[in-house]
Order: structure tokens, then sequence, then C-alpha cells
């Protein structure tokens, strides 16, 4: 009897083992079977991981190599404020404080975020390095730092219309920022790696390490020296003339290089949120405005060029008053018989109508296209305007006396002196251009942007005919003569156009020089235009000086040989000493 | 005999067992220490492009120009006047070596 107690008692136990382990073996088989899947691709998830790693935005440099926007790392400041309120509730005013005195955030708005009842906020973005060291020394839980990068724009405002500016997103917006965006954006990278419990990476597992590929370097035309002689010029036009706006360019002819480029007012785009609409406008490419009596050169140039006229014909001037197709044009000074060489000089309107209607309308249109006006010049730069050029059935019986002195047209300062150039360049117009090369981190050349010709305009005659004219306008008795030079012989020409409001011309101006040096063997071509300057506001008087003070340090800088004797030294004075000699 | 021999299995495996584990504590130290040195490579790298970008600000020529400026230095581009350039004998026209030889010629007969 008892024997059989104990038989059914092991029975019993060895049942429930039984079906124990039946069980399990059914758990172990619903897990390895039926929830394989789902199970293995958690814990894949929790140890297996795989890390972006971004790619450096390259630098933009001047042609010297100068960095003028580079990219450098930053991080955002994130919070989970559910876990940190349950770690210490009552610290969160002491950790706002904290956080708000080292991010120059306000104490409340920082309190707000952290008492939030989401698991995810951003305290602050593109921090850097430094603060965030001291952020971390603080040992808060629940903050964690998210890497960035920010743009950085070393000398502020400086060719800040050239370069541009990147946005939120990192990309370009404007300028050579936008419109190189696909050398300077870098190809990301990532990595697969196998983490422990503790959340650090088991190194042996690491499965594949790709690495970005950082942006390319974008180098500039732009030389940093020339570009500050024409800033601090600018700046104290701005000051003495107080214009609404200032516009310089310097151009290499040869090459149509853009060795520098300015605009007033301007923005500095490390900040450029802050800046208004007329700051951020790139007037160089895009204000479009009557260029006056600048445009004289275009039309002489063409005339000289046809055979129509030479620089030693006569034209009547009228005495200040010609009528023609039942309008009266005036000079602003009265003149009788000029040489086509003293028709640039003094700037004459109805010199240079009449020498356009001798050349006629067809002739003169083919040359207004071929300098390049009412089409882009083909700048490596966003917003380029097209200009103003009717075509010829658009002509009315004025336009070929008006379109001379450079009335009935519209142009970009761009395209203004990049016609001059075309003349500096013996006739051949080439395509401005901002950009040099683009190099990778070794400095190799991964693409190149070389000089292009677009078209030969003038035969080489031509082009120095009408140079010969330009230089007289710098000369005693001509309108340019406050743009002279000491040492070189300075081709160029005066503007002085009236604005037009509504429709109807106003007294306010747009003044204009633009010339190049040497005449003889020409360097560097200058264009100063300044938009409803106070005060004196003949181009001659307002842009004239800038002409000469940029192009005087550019002489200095460049060491451009002198054409003209300069006025010696005296004996046994050394370069040295002189360097020390008070200006 | 048979005591020897399993004996020495056991040393082998044990022997196995504990090079197993040193190497994989070594190949652990390694992956750490490659992992550190990648970071702190990492931290040099975001200091040099914060330092160059300092560089770049302290190279611009406005700052140059400023501090110029505010140290009364004097230094500048010297004015076309100031300047006394001296030919190029190399670019001399041909008439030039002619005098020259007479010169010498000269200094020779004295």
């Amino acid at each position: 009897m008892i024997a059989s107690s104990h038989t059914l008692r092991a029975f019993g136990v060895a049942g429930v083992l039984l079906a124990g382990f039946v069980l399990l073996a059914a758990k172990l088989c619903v897990i390895q079977t039926v929830q394989h899947h789902e199970l293995a691709a958690k814990a894949e998830y929790f140890r297996e991981r795989t890390v972006k790693r971004d790619a450096r935005r390259g630098n933009i440099r001047d042609a010297t190599g100068n960095i003028l926007a580079q990219s450098i790392p930053v991080r955002t400041v994130c919070a989970d404020p559910i876990a940190m309120r349950k770690i210490h509730a009552s610290q969160l005013p002491i950790i706002a404080q904290q956080l708000a005195n080292l991010l120059n955030l306000d104490y409340q708005w920082v309190l707000a975020r952290l008492d939030g009842s989401r698991h995810y906020v951003v305290i602050k973005r593109k921090v850097d390095e430094d603060t965030i060291a001291q952020i971390k020394a603080l040992k808060i839980p629940g903050l964690s730092f998210e890497p960035d990068s920010l743009r950085s724009f070393p000398n502020g405002q400086f060719a800040s219309h050239l370069i541009g500016f990147v946005g939120f997103d990192g990309k370009g917006v404007t300028g050579v920022e936008w419109k190189r965006d696909r050398y300077l954006q870098g190809q990301g990278g990532w990595r697969e790696i196998v983490k422990d419990n503790k959340g650090r990476e088991i190194f042996i597992f690491r499965n594949l390490d790709v690495l970005p590929r950082d942006g390319y370097d974008v180098i500039l035309t732009i030389d940093s020296v020339i570009q500050h002689i024409v800033e601090s010029a600018l700046d104290r036009a701005m000051e003495k003339h107080n214009p609404k706006a200032a516009i310089a360019i310097v151009m290499r002819p040869s090459t149509g290089e853009i060795l520098a480029l300015a605009n007033r007012p301007t923005f500095d785009p490390n900040q450029y949120g802050k800046a208004s609409a007329e700051q951020l406008r790139n007037r160089a490419i895009g204000l479009v405005a009557e260029p006056g009596s600048t445009f004289k050169y275009v039309s002489i140039a063409a005339a000289l060029n046809e055979g129509t006229i030479r620089l030693d014909d006569t034209v009547h001037c009228e005495n200040g008053n010609f009528w023609y197709a039942g309008r009266v044009l005036h000079d602003a000074h009265p003149h009788g018989l000029l040489t086509v060489r003293e028709v640039i000089k003094v700037s004459s309107n109805i010199g240079a109508a009449k020498v356009a209607l001798k050349m006629g309308e067809v002739a003169l249109y083919r040359y207004v296209r071929d300098f390049g006006f009412g089409q882009r010049s083909g700048v490596d730069l966003p917003g380029e305007e097209y200009g103003l050029a009717h075509p010829l059935n658009a002509w009315t019986k004025l336009s070929i006396t008006r379109i001379p002195m450079g009335h009935e047209i519209a142009v970009t300062p761009l395209q203004m002196i990049n016609a001059l150039c075309c003349i500096a360049n013996g006739g051949v117009l080439m395509t401005p251009r901002v950009v040099s090369q683009v190099v990778d981190a070794d400095g190799k050349a991964v693409a190149a942007f070389p000089a292009k010709a677009q078209r030969r305009v003038l035969t080489g005659r031509g082009a120095k005919a009408i140079t010969d004219a330009l230089v007289g306008v710098t000369e005693e008795g001509g309108t340019g003569k406050k743009a002279a030079i000491e040492g070189y012989g300075v081709a160029g020409k005066t503007g002085t156009a009236h604005k037009i409001e509504g429709g109807v011309y106003v007294n306010k101006y747009y003044s204009t020089f633009v010339g190049f040096f040497p005449a003889e063997r020409p360097e560097v071509c200058i264009q100063v235009s300044l938009d409803e300057p106070r005060g004196a506001y003949y181009g001659g008087d307002t842009a004239g000086p800038i002409f000469r003070t940029i192009g005087e340090q550019i002489a200095r800088y460049l060491d451009i040989v002198p054409t003209e004797s300069a006025p010696k030294p005296k004996e046994g004075v050394s370069v040295a000493m002189l360097d020390r000699m008070p200006r | 005999m048979p005591m020897t021999k399993w004996l020495l299995v056991c040393a082998v495996i044990v022997t196995i067992g504990f090079r197993y584990i040193s190497q994989t504590n070594a190949i652990q130290k390694l992956g750490d220490d490659i992992r550190q040195h990648e970071q702190r490579l990492d931290a040099l790298r975001k200091r040099h492009v914060v330092l160059t970008d300092q560089v770049a600000g302290l190279k611009a020529p406005r700052v140059i120009d400023a501090k110029c400026r505010m140290w009364n230095l004097g230094l500048g581009v010297p004015r076309q006047s100031q300047i006394v350039r001296v030919p190029d004998p190399m670019h001399l026209p041909k008439a030039v070596p002619a005098q020259v030889a007479s010169r010498t010629q000269d200094v020779r007969d004295n």
C-alpha cells in the first residue's frame, strides 16, 4: 500500500516535470520558429547600428589661398525633459539656469523647454565645441549633443555678395556658395557597428567603414588685397557722397577674371537673417539702369571699327541744340566743331548722336548686341540680369540719337565693364568669371574654369583707335581728369545718367566712371558707380576720384610698371627709407 | 599511461582556452585603443578647423590694416614716386653691353 503511494507520488512529480519541460520546449519552439524573425530583428536593432558620417563642406578661397568661407564643427544641444524630471525634478531650475548662462539664453525659456512632456527638445543649435565641453563637465543626465556644422565667413561682410551664404540645411543659397554647391557639397560616408550591452562599440565586429569624401575647395579669381582696397574705397565714398548704393568691379581684361566685386550697402553672411533685401542685392549684376554717357564709347568704337569715321574727323555739335525728329537734343556745354576724339573727351551728346546717324541703325544695333548688351554676360554667379536692349524693330526715329548717349538702353555694371574690357583686350569679348578652379584636399585640380573668349567685336586697329580717344577723357580738359593716375595712361569714360521714376526722368543721378590702365598694355579695368550721390553728382567728380584711389593702390600692389615718367625721388634715398616716409 | 594522456589533453585544451581568451582580450584592447585614437583624431581635426578659422580672421586685410593704423606702424605700399626701379641686366638693350665694355676698357687703361 505504501509502495503504491510512493509510486503514485513519483509519477505525479515526474508528470509535472515532464509537463514543465514540454511547455518549455513548446515555448522554445515558438521563439525559435514563430517569433524568430521578430526577435532577431529586435536583437539586431539593439546591437547593430549604421552610423552616418557627414562630409565637411569645402572651403572657398581667394586667388592667393586665403580662406573666405569654411565649415566648422558645432553641436546641437538637445534634452529629454521626461528623463530629466524622473532623475531630479527638484533640480530643474538649477539646470535651466546653468544652461541659460552657458548658452546665452533666457532662463524662463530654457526652464519651459525642460519642463515639457516630450522626449526630445532642441535647446540650442550651432553651439561651439568649447561651450559643449563646459556643458559636458556639468554631467547633466538627459542631455545629448548632436553633431552639426556651421558655415563661417571669417572676414565678415568681405566680398559677401560674391561668396553668398548657405541656408539652414547647409546648401548654398546665393553667390558662389549656390553656383558651385555641387563641388562644395561632399559625399557622406557610413559605418556599420555592433554595440555591447553598455552601448559601446565592439570594434572587432565593425563590418563596414565607408569614409566620407569632403567637399572640394573652390578657388576664386578674387584677390583679397584688391577686394580690400575696393571695399575701403567704397566705404569712404559712402561717407563722402552718401549715395543710395555704390558698386565697384575690378577685372583683368585679358582673361575676364573678376579681381574684386563690391556693393554697398552690404551684409554679413554670418548673420544673413538680419540683412534687408537692399543689403542682399548684388547690384553689380542685378542693377539695370541707363548707363548715360559711358555708353558713348560703344557707339563711337563701333563707328571707328566700321570705318565710318576717323578720330580726327570733325563733327559740328550745333552749339548745344540739335533738332532731330521734332525733338531737341542738348549738350551740357555748347560746342561747335569737334573732332571725334574731342566728342569723347568732352562727352558731347550731339557729337555721339551724329556719329551714330552716320553709321546707321543696323550697324549700331549689331555692335550693341556684340558688346554683350541685352544678354547675360555668362558670369558664374546667380541672379544676373539681362539688361534692356530693344530689338531694332522697336526703335523709334529718335532711338538712333538717344542710344549712343546711353538712353533707351539699360545695362548692368558688369555688362558695362565687360564691354570696356573687350576694348582693352584688343577687341575680343571675354566671359567674366569669379571661379578659377576647384581643388581637392591635396590641392589637385578637380575642375578648371579657364579664360573663355566669346567673340571678336572690334579689330585690333578699331580697339586701338577708341583707346586713344578714351585716354583723352582723363587728360586736361577731359570730363574724367580726376580719374587720372600718376605714371599711367588711363583710358576711361565718365557717365552721369538721370534716373527714371514712374516713367519720367527725375533729378536723381547714376554716376559712373569706367576705365582701364595702363592704356598702352591694359592690366586692370575698373568700374565705379554711385547710385544717387548727394551733393556733387557728375561721374567725373564723384566716381572718378574713387577710380583713381583704387587704381593707384592696385598699381602698387600688382607692381604695374608705369608707362609715363613719374617724379624721381631725391638722390641717396633708398627704397627701404622711402617705405617709412610719411604719406 | 591513460592518466597522463588525459592530463595532456586537458592541458592542451586549457592552453587553447587561455590563448583564446588572451587573444580576445588583446583584440578588445586594440579595438578600444583604435576607437580612442579615432576620437582624439576627430577632436584634433575639429580643433584644427576652428583654429584655421581664427587664423583666417586674423589674416584678413581689413584686420591687418586696422592693426597697422592702431599701432601706428607706418606700413603701406609706397607711392609711385617713391619706387626706384633698377633695370634687369638680362633685359637691357643691346647697346648697354657695349657701354659696359667701354667702361671696362677705361678702367683697364687707367
